[in-house]
């Protein structure tokens, strides 16, 4: 994977507020078992991206806002290709991290993406 | 005029403290006089079953005077005044003495849950007694040789028990206006629940109204203040009278809140545990009482574990307060974007004391001084 590779992550609408996502949303959540899920965004586009994951996947999407993998690298995040459910998946691996890294890991990579804006709003 | 102790009630609730009692609820305490007179006449046609009418000047020369504000939250002083030209009490005085009995029974009534004895004509004056107390305020009425509760709860089965389709209590809405008929002097309104209702449309707070209006599709929203009507159901009819329409910051803590109080269990997709509405409520009231007006306000969310995580970006810093609302802990994380690093701490909001650590550290970052706060945390 390129340094410059998007990663496409999907804001769920109760995330948002005023159209700022919270940190929240750039942390595993429980369902997410330290792998936060997130389209490659070489194989989609981010209008791609949402259609699929509130459609096919019937999953709810306030829009799409990107990270690249040069951010993820820089704190320390491994960006695993694992095409499973589907093929454009990745998932961003905060095992073994404490809760309060955690914290300060989701909220330097809500910085990156606030600062990229929103790629696509429903 | 001739004085006699009447009634000594004791008002507890935040608003009480000091000894102090709002001018708005005075208005309550005239209602109670309504209803006493009311009463009277009612026990003197019991005892005078041989006569149709009651006298005309039956409670001419009788009123209540608030004579003063004991120690206590609030204790008022309640007399019963008679006309100076009288040289002893009126004959009628005792009928005041049983309604005064009977409203305070009526009350101990409801409190436990026993049918009432006062005909539900009397009864309906509790719509309009009691309507100026706010959750977590109560009356405390002797009775014998113990005391009665009367609060908002009691208040709404007494009206109940009146049988009345509709009642009226007063309220603070937050709303978004989606039509006004200037026409017909009329608005609509919404509130985040969905819930639909009609007001009047008064020149006092027109602007605001027309304002809130053309900002519907941007999410703005008002702050009605005054009196609501509601059916025997609790549903919002509309509002009867309205004293304010004010507009509210678009980061609105108790507006937020009441947004995330609609969430379900299962909002994330399924997984997301909903944060429970009377401890949303509780964090609104702590919000409004506790956090510093200077400093901005929170970006509000839920979290996928039932609590609450507010967020500030405040120059350069990040930072987070995640709520636990069954313990009423609240993690806080600051992280300086320029430098990368993080202060923490733990607050416990059930004490005052912990929010003014939170307005402190707070105030910190605003500073660009950010340290650890001066008292121990």
């Amino acid at each position: 994977m390129k340094s410059d590779t998007l990663l496409l992550r999907q804001i769920h609408p109760g995330f948002v507020q005023n159209g700022r996502p919270t940190s929240q949303a750039f942390r595993p959540t429980l369902k997410d078992e330290s792998q936060l899920s997130v389209y490659n965004g070489t194989l989609i586009t981010a209008k791609a991206s949402w259609h699929h994951y509130t459609e096919t996947l019937s999953l709810e999407s306030a829009g799409v806002m990107a990270l690249s993998h040069a951010e993820c690298v820089s704190e320390q995040l491994k960006v695993i290709e694992d095409p499973i459910p589907f093929p454009e998946h990745c998932s961003i691996d905060f095992s073994g991290l404490k809760k309060s890294e955690i914290d300060k890991k989701s909220k330097k990579l809500a910085a990156f993406a606030k600062a990229r804006d929103w790629l696509f709003v429903r | 005029m001739q004085r006699e102790d009447f009634l000594k009630p004791i008002l507890h609730g935040e608003r009480f403290r000091g000894h102090t009692v709002p001018l708005e609820l005075l208005k309550d305490f005239s209602v109670l006089e309504e209803m006493l007179v009311e009463i009277a006449k009612w026990k003197y046609r019991q005892e005078h079953t041989d006569r149709e009418r009651i006298q005309r000047n039956f409670a001419n020369g009788i009123e209540l005077q608030l004579a003063g504000v004991e120690d206590g939250s609030a204790k008022l002083a309640i007399v019963l005044a008679f006309s100076s030209s009288l040289l002893f009490p009126p004959d009628n005085v005792k009928y005041f003495k049983q309604a005064r009995t009977e409203i305070v029974n009526a009350i101990a009534l409801s409190a436990d849950d026993r049918p009432q004895v006062l005909p539900s004509n009397y009864l309906s004056y509790f719509d309009r007694f009691g309507r100026g107390l706010r959750t977590g305020e109560s009356i405390e009425f002797p009775h014998g040789d113990r005391t009665v509760t009367f609060d908002p709860e009691i208040r709404k089965k007494l009206i109940r028990s009146a049988q009345v389709e509709f009642w009226t209590e007063e309220a603070a809405l937050r709303a978004r206006i989606y039509e006004a008929d200037q026409a017909h002097d009329s608005f609509e309104f919404e509130l985040s629940d969905g819930t639909r209702a009609k007001a009047r449309l008064d020149d006092k707070y027109r602007d605001p109204v027309l304002d809130a209006m053309k900002g519907y599709h941007h999410g703005a929203f008002v702050l009605i203040q005054g009196v609501v009507q509601r059916d025997r159901a609790d549903r919002l009819k509309g509002f009867e009278s309205i004293e304010h329409v004010t507009p509210l910051d678009s980061l609105d803590v108790t507006l937020r809140l009441e947004q995330i109080a609609a969430l379900e269990d299962g909002w994330l997709d399924g997984k997301g545990i909903a944060p429970d509405r009377e401890e949303l409520n509780w964090l609104s009231n702590q919000f409004d009482e506790h956090f510093d007006a200077d400093l901005p306000l929170p970006f509000l969310y839920p979290t996928a574990e039932g609590g609450i995580q507010a967020e500030w970006s405040l120059r350069g810093t990040e930072v987070s307060l995640e709520i636990n609302l069954a313990d009423k802990s609240a993690e806080f994380q600051a992280l300086n974007l320029s430098d990368d690093t993080t202060t923490e701490f733990i607050f416990r909001l059930v004490e005052d004391d912990g929010w003014k650590k939170l307005n402190e550290a707070l105030r910190l970052i605003e500073n660009q001084k950010f340290e650890e706060p001066s008292s121990e945390i």
